[in-house]
């Protein structure tokens, strides 16, 4: 509320708003309920702690406890939660039904670790990861929040890279050729991420995605530039294990092109981005093997999505973005400098470096934000 | 984000039906297939004891176990009677387990993890290194192995567990 008062009295100095306007937004706020982020935050913290409780009460096996007794309380705790859920939906207490739903899906993980160890399946953590999200697709479908989509997206893509790492089919195609795999779920996970936003629009699964989808964007392309730079094996270009990442980025390309919640320009900006990730994934078998190309590429794929985040007013993620190509900026500074860098006349240009961008960054940030988002629009 | 309640009420149902299912598929497996038991040893002392349960390797009785597989994983069948491996099912074998081959004289069935109470990890651990430790297996036409029981020097690990 604070913060609010603060800018209405902004906006009234300002000859933006009128008095009256102004008392009837204090109004219509203070009659909303209170922290909802902070209140749904901490219940959702509580849903997980009880979830890693329950995990770590299966792991001690209470012996004493006879298996089909284990099973039984296991699923009549589980349709008490499912119960729950559908309560405090027909109530309409957001922040507690969201607090239940993830108490819920933790917990049906918490039942395959229970299943396991009373039936001592020997199978891969990847395997019941994989199971759990299937089953449990329709309950981050049914939250309100991004929490529970965006755990639900981070146990299906860590269960999908350790499935295509060590299941007997995949394995022979993935093992040497990781950086494809890599390539493959961040390129699922963007088009996932496009699909849900195209049927749905700006949903709290769509948010999960997203942010799901970037990070999985940045991690590849750190792994993609830590491959190139120092540890790249020739074992040559495996056209198989690029094939679903070829396939995935035309899908995305034509997902980008038919996406009618934004214009032309950015439109152009993704596909550029999107040109020059796949491109850096193959660098190497093109014979490129220059830090300093491999440096070019990251930062315009950064600043790529940096604007298009930007126009989308996505002004967190934008922020993030930013700060990483500073980061990288930076390492391509102290790449191209090499030895120099480290003598003290190096040190102390370096550190005023820093020093320079970062109060740069702290006063310009405003201004530099206003100006990406105008740039596509 | 689900507004209809029969939905959301098909999204709840649908993961519990499911673990349901699972629970009974394995219990299925547990009490319907032919019984075996099978020796155990640690193959690597320092990992026996991992978490809550003990990690052995199954010895089947077989020799050159997932030879030859290159360094690919592959699918491999061990038949327990006639002793006999190979890398597709085998037929006419009254008794077969699947597994994968992920390195030489190792077939990973899924029978090689036994689940232990915390406060006997020690104990178990002990004498599965020091004792005759074997698992009660069940064995499905189809291949698929079930563990229903550890044996301590031929005797079920919790009658064991006090001497």
């Amino acid at each position: 509320m604070a913060h609010i008062e603060k800018k209405i009295e902004e906006w009234i100095r300002a000859d933006l708003l009128s008095r009256k306007a102004a008392d009837g937004l204090l109004t219509y706020e203070a009659r909303k309920p209170a922290g909802s982020w902070v209140l749904n935050g901490f219940l959702i913290l509580g849903a997980v702690t009880v979830g890693i409780g329950i995990i770590s009460l299966i792991a001690a096996n209470w012996d004493a406890i006879p298996p089909s007794a284990k099973l039984t309380a296991d699923f009549i705790l589980l349709s008490a939660l499912a119960f729950g859920v559908f309560k405090t939906h027909v109530q309409g207490k957001s922040g507690y039904f969201e607090m239940v739903l993830v108490a819920f899906q933790i917990t049906c993980l918490a039942t395959i670790g229970l299943i396991s160890q009373i039936y001592n399946t020997g199978g891969e953590v990847y395997q019941a990861l994989l199971a759990w999200s299937l089953i449990t697709a329709g309950v981050a479908v049914a939250s309100k929040n991004a929490f529970a989509p965006f755990l639900w997206a981070s146990g299906f893509f860590t269960a999908l890279l350790f499935a295509g790492l060590q299941t007997v089919w995949l394995a022979p195609i993935f093992s040497e050729h990781y950086p494809a795999l890599v390539l493959a779920l961040s390129l699922l996970g963007g088009l996932m991420a496009m699909v849900c936003r195209a049927k749905f629009g700006e949903n709290a699964q769509t948010q999960a995605l997203r942010v799901w989808s970037l990070m999985a964007f940045l991690m590849s392309l750190l792994v993609v530039e830590t491959i190139n730079a120092f540890n790249f094996k020739d074992t040559g270009i495996n056209f198989i294990a690029y094939y679903p990442g070829y396939v995935l980025v035309f899908l995305l390309a034509i997902a980008v092109i038919s996406n009618k919640n934004s214009n032309r320009l950015q439109n152009w900006v993704s596909l550029l981005a999107l040109i020059l990730f796949v491109a850096s994934f193959h660098y190497p078998y093109l014979g490129i093997k220059s830090d300093i190309v491999f440096a070019v590429s990251t930062l315009s794929v950064l600043t790529l999505l940096a604007l298009l985040m930007a126009s989308l007013r996505q002004r967190k993620i934008f922020q993030v973005l930013v700060v990483l190509i500073g980061i990288r900026f930076l390492i391509l500074y102290f790449q191209a400098l090499g030895g120099l860098a480290t003598t003290g006349v190096g040190l102390i240009a370096s550190g005023a470096l820093i020093i320079f961008l970062v109060s740069w960054w702290n006063k310009k940030r405003q201004a530099i934000a206003n100006w990406a988002e105008g740039l596509l629009t | 984000m689900i507004e209809s309640n029969r939905k959301l009420i098909a999204v709840l149902v649908f993961p519990i039906v499911a673990l349901m299912f699972l629970a009974g598929y394995k219990s299925y497996l547990v009490n319907t297939g032919s019984e075996v038991i099978l020796p155990i040893t640690g193959y690597d002392p320092r990992d026996l004891l991992s978490g809550h349960y003990l990690t052995y390797q199954v010895d089947y009785g077989v020799e050159e176990i997932c030879n030859g597989r290159g360094k690919m994983l592959r699918e491999g069948y061990v038949c327990l009677n006639p002793k006999k491996f190979s890398f597709s099912p085998i037929n006419n074998c009254q008794q077969m387990i699947k597994g994968i081959c992920k390195r030489r004289n190792r077939l990973d069935a899924g029978i090689e993890r036994y689940y232990i109470p915390e406060d006997q990890a020690k104990d178990l651990d002990r004498k599965v290194r020091s004792g005759k430790a074997s698992i009660v297996v069940s064995v499905h036409p189809s291949g698929t192995a079930q563990i229903k029981d550890l044996l301590i020097d031929g005797k079920p690990w919790r009658s064991s567990k006090n001497n």
